[in-house]
């Protein structure tokens, strides 16, 4: 069972140029106050077969979160055109939202990002040279959710006397 | 009313193959404060959550919507004995093995907090009114008290004797009642926890075989529902019904066949009439009990029958019960691991009050509630908004893909990101408004503004700070649905012209008693009669001493232990709950004195040239024994009845039952009187026959309302006085713990407090309880005639005790068994003698033969034919009989004639 649930990822700008910022809002539940701070990462996968090309566009710490239903407002980088292979500039990249607590990934959200031309004749017939200016991004909202089982050992601390054997740190 | 059985409602056994499914025992149901939602607690070691719609209404039920499981914690290892929702539902207790979880439900999601504090098992928890504490009972025998907001343990309570099995907090707040095995009821008092009162009389025979014993306070403060006490020893199993600060139970709730395992009251007032107003004179309650006959039963207390009696509801006992808030619905669950519903209409209901009648008549008890620490507060769920709907939940799941509703009115704190990497900046998010302090209130939800922050916005340690950051986007909205929060109000309070000023009118008249409406007469005027009871502090003042040696009767002079000077000693009036006590002052100013207090009330009172040792109280007298040796009997009324007595010595015991009065003086004087007769019933004898040591002593002195005494030496042997006799005669002694078949305290019948246990046998057990160290001597070789001659001649003396003691019951048992044992050895000799002596002289008068045709009170001839018809069925002893039962039909028929 999870401390923190996400509950919904708003893109607040979508569909936009390629190379501005991706802005976003996270919210999620969070069911016992957290003492430590969550890490949400934002990755950008252009090439699926190479990790090495993996981008991370930013990485920001929320904390301490109170218990309730929090939300909070992210911004990333786009990514840099030059560590993308050329020939997946276009077409389908993923884009990868993760949160972490205490250094564990718990959850980890997929988006599907299409790359293609602002305009139909530069998509009927793309330049030689990839015109980075010209493109645009569309993310599909339906993610893809996947979640991890980490220790999260924290709601217990208000207890004086706390075993470690119960079976939060799920 | 409308009677439901989930079938869908249970927990399995998820070890047993899927196809043969197996209920495990539901141990504990909870209605969600919005009633919603309930939680039950199971074998299986699993929290369940269900939706109350598909129980309620039948097309939800085929639906599917609202889902029937909402939730299953399975944090647990151990079977969860009770779940608890908080007044505020933001909170759910339950109690496992090792110690209490909470779990913060949102939405259904939990986190757990763990404490790790009884051991054992926890069997029960309850949160105060307006949850500023939670307490836990467990079967460490301890009764835990939490702070409501923080968590921290605040207080351990142990004055409990045996596994504690119940626990409730009074409305006011002002006490908290635990009952346990040790059979009793204690009440603490929630300003310093110390100990109220403690409440025995209606628990002395009850069963120490159940689960629980959970009871419940009435909403209108002035009731405890105590579960699992019985009446008539043991032998009628109820309810009994506590009054506020008497503290006595004059109620009973009778007809259950078997042991009442849990109460639980409607958490609303209602009238007895509900035309009229809101007086005292005019609240009862309703309460519902379910017992281990697999029964469960509702009773207004207006009425001396119960409202409804639902037999065969459930295979096996029942475990626990609760109300919805709104007072309409009853759960309850059994071991059978079935779960039942009564659902009534409100009118079927009578006299139903909305909550804010209560909250408005509790304020008469002016308690005012410890202050809660700093910085929290609660808000109660009922004013919140019902969970989300089914219809807003799915479109959640489609528009976001996380299956939530990520609008869906809540407040939303938002937080601030701050640039990562692994720097962490010193940032603090400014998520929560600081919520007004609120006292607790007594779940009015009209006294709560609608304010207060929201469900998601559960109050926790105050935020504060700043954020700065590069490109963190810090606002401090609250994301507020419109209006949710503000209809919910009149919701639950629907008639809104409740006539406030009648209450409070009512509750400047009287005082706390409300089912017992009889107004107090107006009392004759007597001694110290308008002074109020003073807790007098007990201690020592003068240490007890056994050293007062007196040259008396110039051949043995004993020295027993006199009691020490306590500023108070008190004793209850036997067959009441009044009070005789003894008060002596710790200056040299004021007088010792002696009073008798009914409740809180002095009846009359005496002063005393001298400080008081001991009092007793039996029905017909009061005695007070001081420490010059002189002794003063009283009246109930406080006339003396006999003139003061002087023993020359300071006593060292005193006893009284019925009209006699026995007192052991510190010399070892055993005296002993007929206070109505004004006579002695034997002359003052000494103790030193039966103290021939001085390692031996007195540990006990009683007397029996035939005025017989019985003596508890410290050397295992239980005397009287016989004054037939002119001796001391043995009762019983550990001797016959050696060998004999009949040696009671060897069964467990000390535990078994349905046997109707007789004087004689409470003597056997007084001494049994060393009998472990002899407990070896059974496994020695002994003869081969030991155990018979052993049994044989303990339920002999078991006769005779019986008979000096006059304990019919105690005579004819033995007299039975001694008739067995004779009839299955066939020891013809021993059997005619004991027919002859049953049947007396037969062809003269009996007076003149010394001859008594009773024993006991008993009529030998009577008893005579039970034991010839044992013998009939003997083998040996058959002829014997025959010939007897002949004698005794002509004999009877003889007189007859005459």
């Amino acid at each position: 069972m999870s401390i923190v649930t996400i509950r919904n990822v708003e893109f607040i700008n979508n569909p936009a140029k390629f190379s501005d910022v991706y802005r976003f809002r996270v919210t999620f539940d969070c069911i016992a106050s957290l003492p430590e701070d969550l890490e949400w990462k934002l990755i950008y996968v252009s090439s699926p077969g190479n990790e090495e090309l993996d981008q991370e566009l930013d990485d920001c710490l929320v904390g301490p979160v109170p218990s309730g239903v929090n939300s909070f407002e992210f911004e990333g980088s786009p990514p840099d055109p030059s560590k993308i292979p050329p020939e997946d500039v276009l077409g389908v990249a993923a884009l990868i939202l993760t949160g972490s607590y205490k250094d564990q990934e718990f959850v980890r959200v997929g988006y599907y990002q299409n790359t293609e031309y602002d305009n139909e004749e530069m998509k009927e017939t793309p330049p030689a040279n990839i015109m980075f200016d010209r493109l645009a991004r569309d993310i599909s909202t339906k993610p893809r959710v996947t979640r991890f089982q980490i220790k999260w050992c924290v709601s217990i601390c208000i207890f004086p006397a706390v075993t470690d054997t119960i079976l939060i740190c799920l | 009313m409308r009677f439901t059985k989930p079938a869908w409602v249970a927990h399995k056994d998820s070890t047993a193959k899927s196809d043969s499914y197996k209920r495990l025992c539901i141990f504990s149901v909870h209605v969600h404060p919005d009633g919603s939602r309930i939680a039950t607690g199971g074998l299986d070691a699993k929290i369940r959550i269900w939706s109350t719609k598909p129980i309620l209404n039948p097309a939800s039920e085929a639906s599917n919507k609202p889902p029937k499981a909402l939730s299953t914690l399975t944090m647990h290892t151990g079977p969860v004995l009770t779940v608890r929702w908080a007044n505020s539902g933001k909170w759910l207790a339950s109690g496992i093995s090792g110690g209490i979880c909470l779990s913060a439900a949102i939405n259904g999601h939990v986190s757990f907090f763990f404490a790790d504090s009884h051991s054992p098992d926890v069997t029960d928890v309850a949160w105060s009114p307006g949850d500023r504490y939670l307490a836990s009972v467990g079967l460490d025998s301890k009764v835990i008290i939490w702070c409501g907001y923080t968590h921290e343990r605040l207080r351990k309570l142990d004055q409990h004797q045996g596994f504690v099995k119940g626990v409730c907090w009074d409305p006011v707040g002002e006490y908290l009642a635990t009952q346990s095995d040790d059979r009793s009821v204690k009440i603490w008092n929630t300003t310093d926890w110390s100990l109220e009162a403690e409440v025995t009389k209606p628990f002395e025979d009850s069963p120490g075989s159940t689960f629980f014993r959970r009871l419940s306070w009435s909403p209108d403060g002035a009731h405890i529902t105590a579960s699992n006490a019985t009446n008539n020893k043991g032998f009628v199993f109820i309810a009994s019904v506590i009054t506020r600060n008497t503290w006595t139970s004059e109620i009973s709730l009778v007809g259950h066949e078997n042991t009442v395992e849990v109460a639980s009251y409607n958490p609303h007032i209602f009238l007895r009439n509900p035309q009229l107003p809101v007086l005292t004179s005019n609240i009862c309650s309703v309460v519902a009990l379910g017992a281990d006959d697999r029964s469960v039963s509702i009773w207004q207390t207006k009425s001396a029958r119960p409202l409804i009696v639902a037999k065969e509801v459930f295979e096996r006992q029942i475990m626990d019960l609760n109300w919805s808030w709104d007072g309409l619905t009853l759960y309850a669950v059994s071991s059978d691991g079935t779960l039942a519903v009564f659902n009534f209409d409100p009118d079927e209901l009578e006299g139903l009050c909305p909550h804010s009648v209560q909250g408005t008549y509790l304020k008469k008890f002016g308690f005012t509630p410890a202050p809660i620490p700093e910085g929290f507060s609660h808000v109660s769920a009922r004013q919140l908004t019902p969970p989300p709907s089914p219809k807003s939940q799915s479109q959640g799941m489609d528009q976001t893909g996380f299956g939530h509703d990520a609008g869906g009115g809540e407040r939303v704190n938002v937080l601030v990101a701050k640039r990562g990497g692994k720097k962490r900046a010193t940032l603090t998010n400014v998520a929560m408004p600081l919520a007004p302090p609120m006292m607790p209130s007594q779940s009015q939800p009209r006294s709560v503004s609608s304010s207060g922050p929201i469900p998601g916005a559960l109050a926790g340690p105050a935020l504060t700070g700043v954020s700065i950051s590069k490109r963190a986007q810090l606002s401090q909205q609250q994301e507020r649905a419109p209006s949710v929060f503000d209809v919910d109000a009149d919701t639950w309070s629907p008639s809104t012209d409740v006539r406030i000023d009648a209450v409070e009118e009512g509750s400047r008249k009287r005082k706390a008693v409300a089912v017992v409406e009889v107004e107090e007469p107006k009392r004759a005027r007597t001694l110290g009669g308008e002074r109020k009871r003073v807790a007098i502090p007990m201690k020592e003042l003068v240490p007890g001493s056994g050293a007062v040696r007196a040259p008396f009767g110039g051949g043995a002079s004993l020295n027993l232990p006199i009691p020490a000077v306590m500023t108070r000693v008190s004793a209850q009036v036997e067959g009441s709950d009044d009070v005789f006590e003894a008060v002596n002052p710790d200056n040299d100013e004021d007088a010792p004195e002696v009073s008798y207090m009914s409740g809180k009330h002095t009846q009359w009172l005496d002063y005393l040239p001298c400080p008081a040792l001991a009092v007793c109280a039996s029905s017909r007298f009061c005695a007070v024994g001081m420490r010059d040796g002189s002794v003063i009997v009283y009246s109930h009324t406080g006339r003396r009845l006999m003139p003061s007595l002087s023993l020359g010595a300071p006593c060292s015991f005193i006893d009284g039952r019925g009209s006699m009065l026995l007192i052991v003086s510190s010399i070892g004087q055993l005296y002993s009187w007929d206070v109505k007769k004004q006579s002695a019933v034997f002359p003052p004898v000494s103790l030193s026959p039966i103290l021939p040591s001085p390692n031996y002593t007195v540990t006990s002195a009683k007397i029996q309302p035939n005025g017989a005494a019985i003596l508890t030496c410290s050397s295992g042997v239980v005397y009287s006085y016989d004054a037939a006799l002119l001796s001391f005669v043995k009762l019983t002694e550990r001797w016959w713990s050696e060998g004999s078949d009949v040696w009671q305290a060897r069964q467990r019948s000390a535990t078994n407090p349905t046997a109707n246990r007789g004087v004689l046998s409470v003597a056997e057990g007084s001494i049994a309880g060393s009998l472990d160290s002899s407990a070896t001597g059974a496994n020695k070789k002994r003869p081969q005639w030991w155990n018979m001659a052993m049994t044989l001649g303990h339920l002999e003396t078991r006769m005779h005790s019986a008979r000096l003691l006059e304990s019919p019951t105690e005579y004819k048992q033995a007299l039975s068994q001694y008739t067995k044992k004779l009839a299955d050895e066939g020891y013809k000799a021993k059997a005619e003698e004991l027919i002859r002596e049953l049947m007396g002289p037969l062809y003269s008068r009996s007076s003149e033969q010394g001859w008594s045709p009773t024993v006991a009170g008993l009529v030998k001839r009577e008893l005579l034919k039970d034991v010839l018809s044992a013998f009939a069925r003997s083998k040996t002893l058959g002829k014997l009989a025959q010939d007897w039962q002949d004698v005794v039909r002509r004999a009877i028929s003889e007189e007859g004639d005459r």
